[in-house]
């Protein structure tokens, strides 16, 4: 294990010489491979695709949140000229999507949220289908809905599922290693809070969409927005099942992406019913969603109350953390409901702390149903952890700074979960952060600072039985690559990332490599992009395609040349002996392919992380490796109003190794813009279960005017398990940001907000009533007390 | 999306247009930018059967100054007043106004100044799809008979105007030409609000706007726009407020303030005017006290209509209010003689 | 109602007939198949769609097609040479890590034309003013500042190289 420091921003490289090898690719602010096609307007993505006879297909959602279907009058709508068919719930075999397979793809009997689909058209144009929907007639009959999650746990509740029995899933997150009751009497100081977070919505800015197309012999391509081809494959092969095709082949072709952040993690009903709608009509039919479907249709990162406590002895040392959580699951299940597997890992290994329990309950509700989005449940856990953080250390009398760098994690941990931290970059992130934010400049007025870290997977996660990614690489007569991966590419550049370290291992321009990712027939398999494991499982699987590749492209220059295989270097699209280049690879390439027994140069390669699945208890070392960072940050909140401005952002991270610094520069700050809008001021407004906010006027993401100066400082730790060292980084940018920005807002005005997102309004009053006002304020929406603290 | 068909009018001279709209009256609607309307006209909230263009109607689209007034085409776009170099000094708080509508690329190329001033009221009830708005009964805007943006209901419309031009122009007490074909008015532009949500303008079917008259900066006269808003573009107003203050160099001898973005129309808050006479200019006091008069004469009005609390937008009309009055009580002092304002 | 219109398309004269009821996007992406003009939202909120008419951003989702007749238009496939040579804001994008996802890339990068046309020397405040209203979800926007930046800076020298050629030469 090494652990060498090299932090780019001010280019000063320490530590072992064994990493300063000269890369010629790897470690290169390299374009990435698609750049040019979308800088052009080439690029394809799902709303450009267009087939000979398609049809466009049109959802019909519900009008209420909990209701009885009564009848469904579908003749308007079929009588409408240019009407191809048009598809209710009673039409259907049983299909079920999701985790918990609860979710019909148009729904029959009972609607469950305003999201339920309740009918389908398919029409010979966009137009006549828009108009069609609105034809159909659907009576309802209302019965009484919930939308708390607290709320809907009570026995008289109103049941989501009357099937299940109860509004809790059946998904017993719980675990308690070591003691926490005895560490609780032990401890020194104790702190203990209440924090909520919202709904938020990844708001790709390409919506979702999918094509389904049959064959004549009843073969299905899907063309579909989606960071899993290969579990959507099994997916659509269960539908194809259900409608009574068996061993028919199904094919994922996936676009170009319109950004992902885990919104395309799951199959969804609307490719579904795609695939319903082109198996009834014989033709193909596409679904694309208008920005409104895009916000009330796709399933948002859920909200979460989280109750915490945790204490420190008298030196500061962490003794125990104990944490309950209630998730709102929404009507349906997916994988948000398993957000709990990943929450432990900061709950039980962010900064040591020997004692840890941590339950979580999943809840049905009458809203609609919660996904992943960047960080699977992390921050929304961080944001309780790291705020109450501060909250201890103030408790003892210990400065924020000292008191993380006290508990900080180091290299060769075994975490109470079972996690084994090899390299660890944290206390040098800290130092970064506390470094560069200055965290002793003298105080102005309404200005503070504040900082929060991270934990993350870095080296995969074992949440199936696999966490694999197969790679193919052939090499062609001229000695370009073609690479074909498991992996996923949504924007984030993993593409790039596969095709330098291809090209770096075999010695070729970046140029010369083409990344292959986009159809199920021709790239082997893989569970998919979540858990940013893209970087180490595929370019771990694509380096050891390579790395065979390379072993036999040696072999065989060794044998033409005569020259011994240790003396050869490839480099440069040739081999190289004594500094002289002896022969170009294409040369040897062909010479291999036109000769009498000749051979063609192509190698596989499976990589399955050297990670656990989670035990009974929940314990087991989930990843490879871990990601760390810390994020600083110096706000100014202007008491008048309760705006908060952000002067400075410095975001350190330990990344292993940093493949392309650009690209992950982009990860980061993407990441961190996300964190903020989190922490001030995204929030899907759901008023008894209808989004209020389904445009980009009040769903307030951030634009290019107040995007911040955020400073990236990169930690290489070079992780002995990763593709050159490297470790993922895709999601940890938005993990530490509201916390390190509700710290800083305590900081500033010495209130302390606990509920996200911190707009404006909770601001005030929360300065309000610390100076001792009586009222903070009703809510417009829910018409109760705010939450002023 | 394609919109359900209209006929589209393109006349070459204002006569044409106005004739236009003598013949077809309240089917057709007046297209300037359509940065408002075609959004409109999307979601199902405006169906004309007839668009008349602006296009091709230069004399609209000029700006000039004469007699002691800024005189600018209905047609002038947002782009074009922010380019206007004078106003730089002139008229900071239509600037400040103008540069803070949506965001560039978006309002400023197409959207022109009248149809800011002529948008009809918005509420986040009202300005959604037609599917959202379906799953509700119909409200008083669209024809129906309830509000949700009242507790309790109203049998009134509290939709509100979010014009951000509107505020700033009112407090200059800028003037406008209305032509229809047989007639042609000039009147504050207060008058064009008739604070009716269903109904929030109060020009005729056969009516348009074709000029707005902004009078020129007097000596020791400053004026002001302030926004609130959550994000620093796209975004409409939590709450504005446009401010004009004249000093004699040291008190305050006029003022007036126009809150925007919480009523039905922009609300003038006479009190104020009152408040600030013979007080010594900038006099924290008093413009303390003028945001309290603000914050109470608009807590009447303020309504459920936007997606941030009522509480909190009826507390933000004071510190808005505040800040406009002292931004512009700055100006005044430092503007006493206007040819060498700079 | 259906009429013909003649506008300059990427800097071919084109006639084409249209419906009145069309938005210049529906004629441009559906009609004349120019994908790269991307539908983000349809209500004028994020840009995707934007393209340049006779020099200024306008978002083509509120923008009637007949409002074209007679004009120029500019979208993100006309910007490249003829020859294929990027024009200097695509090539600054794809070095300058302007581009994740691409999906709002075509609007911003016209955006940002129209921008420098107008101003060649914008700093980085007139870069976020003219981004205000392209919406991106991937990048922060750090990046695709720099991009407009680099360019920024480079026009500059540019002016310097020709001085210095000039002075050589006399
Ligand atoms: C995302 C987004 C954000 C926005 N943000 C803001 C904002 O912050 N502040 C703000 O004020 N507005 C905002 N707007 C609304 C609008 O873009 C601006 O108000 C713009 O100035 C309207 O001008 P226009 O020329 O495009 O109007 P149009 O859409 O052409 O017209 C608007 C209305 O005025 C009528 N009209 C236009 N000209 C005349 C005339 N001469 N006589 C009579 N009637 C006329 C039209 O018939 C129509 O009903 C926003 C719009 C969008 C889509």
């Amino acid at each position: 294990m090494q652990t060498v420091l090299y932090v780019t921003d001010d280019q000063e490289r320490k530590g072992n010489k064994e990493i300063m090898e000269e890369f010629t690719v790897i470690g290169k602010r390299i374009s990435k491979v698609d750049a040019v096609d979308k800088a052009t307007g080439r690029a394809l993505y799902i709303q450009d695709f267009k087939l000979p006879g398609m049809l466009y297909g049109k959802i019909l959602y519900s009008k209420y949140p909990h209701a009885r279907i009564i009848r469904v009058n579908t003749e308007k709508a079929k009588a409408l000229p240019g009407v191809i068919t048009v598809l209710t719930g009673e039409d259907i075999p049983p299909v079920r999507l999701g985790v918990y397979k609860d979710n019909p793809p148009l729904k029959a009997g009972k609607v469950r949220s305003y999201r339920d689909e309740v009918a389908a058209v398919a029409a010979t144009d966009l137009e006549t289908a828009r108009e069609a929907i609105n034809l159909i007639e659907v009576t309802y009959e209302a019965v009484p809905a919930i939308f708390d999650p607290e709320e809907a746990l009570k026995p008289e509740a109103p049941l989501v599922h009357e099937n299940h029995k109860t509004n809790l899933l059946k998904m017993p997150w719980n675990l308690h290693y070591g003691d926490v009751e005895a560490a609780k009497i032990e401890a020194a100081f104790n702190v203990e809070e209440r924090f909520s977070t919202t709904w938020v919505t990844h708001c790709c800015m390409g919506t979702s969409g999918a094509i389904a197309d049959f064959d004549h012999a009843d073969n299905l391509t899907v063309y579909t927005n989606t960071q899993i081809p290969s579990l959507a494959q099994k997916d659509f092969q269960e539908t194809l099942k259900v409608l009574g095709f068996k061993d028919k082949r199904v094919r994922v072709i996936k676009p170009c992406i319109g950004g992902g952040f885990g919104s395309k993690l799951d199959t969804y009903a609307y490719e579904h019913v795609a695939i319903l709608l082109a198996w009834r009509s014989r033709r193909p039919v596409k679904i694309v969603f208008e920005r409104e479907e895009e916000f009330c249709a796709t399933s948002p990162r859920q909200p979460t109350v989280t109750y915490i406590s945790m204490g420190c002895d008298k030196e500061g040392k962490l003794l125990y953390r104990d944490m309950s959580m209630v998730l709102d699951n929404g009507a349906y299940t997916s994988w948000g409901a398993t957000t709990p597997s990943v929450m432990m890992m900061p709950i039980t290994s962010l900064y040591r702390v020997p004692n840890v329990r941590y339950n979580a309950k999943c809840v049905y509700t009458n809203n609609t149903y919660s996904q992943a989005m960047r960080g699977y449940g992390n921050p929304q856990a961080t944001f309780a952890i790291e705020s109450a953080m501060d909250m201890l250390a103030e408790a003892a009398g210990i400065d924020r700074v000292e008191f993380r760098r006290i508990n900080s994690n180091q290299p060769g941990d075994v975490t109470p979960q079972g996690l084994k931290i090899t390299t660890c970059g944290l206390p040098e992130c800290i130092e970064a952060v506390s470094r560069d934010l200055e965290f002793g400049r003298p105080r102005e007025k309404g200005v503070g600072v504040g900082l929060a870290s991270l934990i993350h997977v870095g080296g995969g996660a074992r949440i199936y039985k696999s966490d694999g990614c197969g790679t193919i690489i052939k090499m062609d007569d001229y000695g370009k690559v073609d690479v074909f991966t498991g992996a996923s590419d949504m924007g984030q550049g993993a593409d790039t990332i596969i095709a330098q370290i291809v090209a770096e291992e075999l010695g070729v321009k970046v140029e010369d490599v083409h990344v292959f990712h986009q159809d199920t027939d021709i790239c082997p398999w893989d569970v998919g992009a979540h858990a940013s494991r893209t970087t180490f499982v595929a370019g771990n699987s694509a380096l050891g395609a390579a790395r065979k590749i390379r072993h036999r492209l040696l072999n065989m220059a060794s044998e033409t040349t005569g020259i011994d295989e240790d003396k050869l270097t490839l480099k440069n699209r040739a081999f190289f002996a004594d500094g002289k280049q002896v022969l170009p690879i294409g040369k040897l390439l062909r010479g291999s392919h036109f000769k009498p027994r000749g051979e063609m140069m192509m190698a596989d390669n499976f990589y399955d992380p050297p990670n656990e699945n989670m035990g009974r208890d929940f314990s087991g070392n989930m990843s490879a490796t871990y990601s760390f960072g810390t994020h600083g940050v110096r706000v100014k909140v202007d008491e008048a109003t309760g705006k908060v401005e952000i002067l400075d952002y410095i975001a350190a991270h330990d990344v292993g190794r940093a493949i392309n610094p650009m690209l992950l520069d982009g990860q980061v700050h993407g990441g961190v813009l996300m964190g903020v809008g989190y922490a001030l001021t995204e929030q899907v407004i759901l008023e008894n279960g209808r989004n209020m906010n389904p445009d980009f006027r009040d769903y307030k993401i951030l634009t290019a005017m107040d995007a911040i100066h955020s400073k990236a400082v990169v930690i290489e730790t070079v992780d002995e398990q990763g593709p050159f060292g490297a470790k993922g980084i895709g999601e940890p940018g938005c993990v530490p940001t509201a916390p390190a920005i509700a710290n800083a807002i305590y900081d500033a005005i010495g209130v302390r907000i606990k509920d996200l997102p911190i707009t404006p309004e909770k601001v005030l009053a929360a300065i309000k009533k610390k100076n001792g006002a009586v009222s903070c304020g009703i809510d417009a929406f829910t018409q109760k007390e705010q939450p002023c603290e | 999306m394609r919109l359900p068909p209209f006929a589209y009018e393109r006349p070459r001279d204002l006569y044409e247009a106005l004739e236009l709209l003598n013949t077809f009256g309240k089917d057709c609607r007046v297209l300037a930018g359509g940065t408002d309307l075609l959004v409109r006209m999307k979601q199902g909230l405006a169906t004309p059967s007839r668009l008349i263009s602006l296009k091709d109607l230069p004399e609209l689209a000029t700006i000039n100054e004469s007699d002691g007034f800024l005189n600018i085409g209905t047609a002038v776009k947002l782009a074009d007043i922010l380019a206007y170099e004078p106003i730089q000094y002139r008229w900071p708080g239509l600037l400040e106004a103008v540069k803070s509508v949506g965001a560039p690329s978006i309002q400023h190329f197409s959207g022109t100044i009248g149809g800011n001033l002529c948008q009809d009221n918005r509420c986040q009830f009202y300005n959604q799809s037609k599917f959202f708005r379906q799953a509700r009964q119909t409200c008083n805007k669209a024809g129906g008979n309830t509000c949700f943006a009242w507790k309790g209901g109203s049998d009134k419309c509290h939709s509100i105007c979010q014009s951000d031009s509107a505020p700033i122009l009112i407090a200059m007490d800028a003037r406008i030409t209305i032509k229809s074909k047989n007639e042609s008015r000039t009147i504050p532009l207060e008058e064009l609000y008739s604070s009716v949500g269903e109904r929030p303008l109060t020009l005729a079917d056969d009516e348009m706007l074709t000029e707005i008259h902004v009078p020129g900066p007097v000596p020791g006269a400053g004026c002001a726009f302030e926004k609130l808003t959550y994000r620093s573009s796209i975004d409409y107003a939590v709450v504005s407020a446009g401010a004009y203050v004249q000093t004699d160099g040291s008190k305050t001898v006029n003022a007036r303030l126009i809150i925007g973005a919480v009523a039905r129309g922009p609300l003038a808050i006479a009190a104020v005017e009152k408040t600030l006479k013979d007080r010594t200019a900038g006099d924290e006091e008093a413009i303390d006290q003028a945001g309290r008069e603000a914050m109470n004469a608009a807590e009447a009005f303020i309504a459920n209509n936007i997606t941030q609390p009522v509480e909190y937008r009826t507390q933000m009309v004071s510190v808005i209010t505040k800040r406009a009055l002292s931004r512009a009580t700055k100006r005044a002092l430092s503007h006493t003689d206007v040819s060498e304002a700079k | 109602m259906s009429r013909e219109i003649k506008l300059m398309l990427n800097g071919n004269q084109i006639f084409v007939a249209i419906e009145d009821n069309w938005t210049l996007l529906y004629l441009l992406r559906e009609k004349l198949g120019l994908t790269g003009v991307k539908e983000g939202c349809g209500q004028g909120e994020c840009g995707a769609c934007t393209v340049i008419v006779d020099g200024l951003a306008v978002n083509s989702c509120i923008y009637f097609a007949v409002e074209v007749d007679g004009k120029d238009v500019l979208t993100i496939e006309g910007l490249a040479a003829a020859d294929g040579t990027l024009h200097p804001l695509q090539k600054s994008f794809v070095e300058n890590g302007g581009i994740q996802c691409g999906f709002c890339t075509p609007g911003m990068i016209l955006s940002a034309k129209a921008l420098l046309d107008e101003n060649p020397q914008a700093t980085e405040a007139d870069i976020k003013q003219a981004l205000a209203g392209n919406l991106c979800r991937c990048t922060g926007y750090v990046q695709i500042v720099e991009s407009v930046e680099a360019v920024v800076d480079k026009s500059s020298e540019d002016i310097n190289v020709v001085v210095r050629e000039t002075g050589e030469s006399g």
